[in-house]
């Protein structure tokens, strides 16, 4: 029966809600949040594979060109120098002559000579300038460094470049220069020193 | 971040279940003259809701947007299953107490409101049953509220005529204003 305009929204919520409405309604939608759950789980997991395997790889990259810390304390040094404006020059000859290698040419001359000790290893330090000033650092060390075998042999540090090498059993060099070089010329140079 | 998002959202849907159920159900019954379509279209329009919760920009309107899920399902159930008067013949409204006065009642109302159209039916529910108003039905159905105000007023218009062809249902729309 309906009698007038209040009358008919009383009507109109008259009948009952079954009881077991609501709890059906919760029950269902505990088993979506469940599915839910698992579906998200499921597509997530392919990511989360490509993720892993990223870190895996970013990790890996990072240990094996990681920089070797007698580069670090090399470069530590020269800062070191520059600040200090340290020019000392020590006879270098016999040591050259001992472990067989030869002084740059005339046309690159050596600016600074001393022996140092960069990562508990005995070194000798020589820089050599070129004409448009750029500049190599030798730090030359009768026998091997200690580095790893994953570690990296090349690569850059600061605003230098610098690479490992062992031109004989007895003798290992790492090399630092300025990007400025003639790459050339810098060729040239180790090889004329440690190779002839 | 998304895992307190989520929580928020469990909290907030769990509140539409107690707060609304009841009124998304009364409208599908209102709908369909069926207790069990009525309830399997809410569970269903529940369903829904939760997998598009996060479309739902302003949660305060939750109900509208309830509503408005449970309309498409209505419609779908609709076009698949004609309302005639087999149909009207075996309306369950109160399935329990089929033959109660009240039951009674409530078939002479779901009879008149089947003399509307569907959308007469539907925006006569949206402002008597759930008190929205003409500027809220408006919205939620996306018509001129012109529209809506015809609907009711045309609704209105069929359920008085009804009265007079039918005084016997003691059904007074007179003062239905």
């Amino acid at each position: 029966m309906m009698q007038d305009d209040e009358q008919l929204p009383q009507q109109l919520n008259r009948p009952p809600v079954p009881k077991a409405l609501e709890n059906k309604i919760r029950e269902n939608w505990a088993i979506q949040c469940n599915e839910t759950t698992n579906k998200a789980w499921r597509l997530n997991r392919p990511a989360l594979a490509f993720s892993i395997t990223i870190v895996f790889a970013v990790v890996t990259l990072q240990t094996v060109y990681h920089t070797p810390t007698i580069t670090k304390a090399a470069l530590q040094d020269i800062t070191s120098d520059s600040q200090q404006k340290i020019g000392i020059t020590v006879p270098i000859n016999h040591f050259a002559k001992q472990h067989q290698f030869h002084l740059p040419p005339p046309a690159m001359p050596i600016k600074m000579t001393k022996y140092c000790t960069i990562d508990e290893t005995r070194t000798l330090h020589l820089l050599v300038e070129n004409a448009d000033q750029s500049q190599v650092h030798f730090f030359i060390h009768p026998g091997e460094f200690k580095t790893a075998f994953w570690q990296a042999t090349q690569g850059q540090l600061a605003a230098m470049s610098w690479k490992l090498i062992q031109p004989k059993k007895q003798l290992s060099v790492l090399v630092l220069h300025t990007q400025s070089i003639n790459q050339n010329h810098l060729e040239d140079l180790i090889q004329t020193m440690f190779y002839t | 971040m998304s895992f307190l998002k989520k929580k928020t959202d469990k909290a907030l849907f769990s509140q539409w279940i107690t707060h609304y159920h009841s009124k998304l159900y009364r409208h599908a019954l209102w709908m369909t003259g069926n207790q069990d379509s009525a309830m399997e279209m809410v569970q269903e329009t529940y369903y829904q809701a939760w997998l598009v919760m996060h479309q739902l920009k302003d949660k305060n309107k939750a109900l509208p947007w309830l509503l408005t899920i449970l309309r498409r399902l209505v419609y779908r159930e609709q076009r698949c299953q004609y309302r005639d008067v087999e149909t009207i013949n075996q309306l369950s409204l109160l399935d329990n107490q089929a033959d109660s006065p009240n039951n009674d009642q409530l078939l002479d109302i779901y009879k008149a409101l089947d003399h509307l159209s569907a959308t007469q039916r539907e925006t006569l529910l949206l402002h008597a049953l759930h008190g929205f108003s003409y500027q809220e039905i408006s919205e939620q159905l996306n018509v001129p509220i012109g529209t809506v105000m015809s609907r009711i007023a045309r609704a209105r218009e069929t359920l008085r005529k009804l009265q007079k062809s039918e005084p016997s249902k003691i059904i007074q729309f007179n003062d239905f204003k």
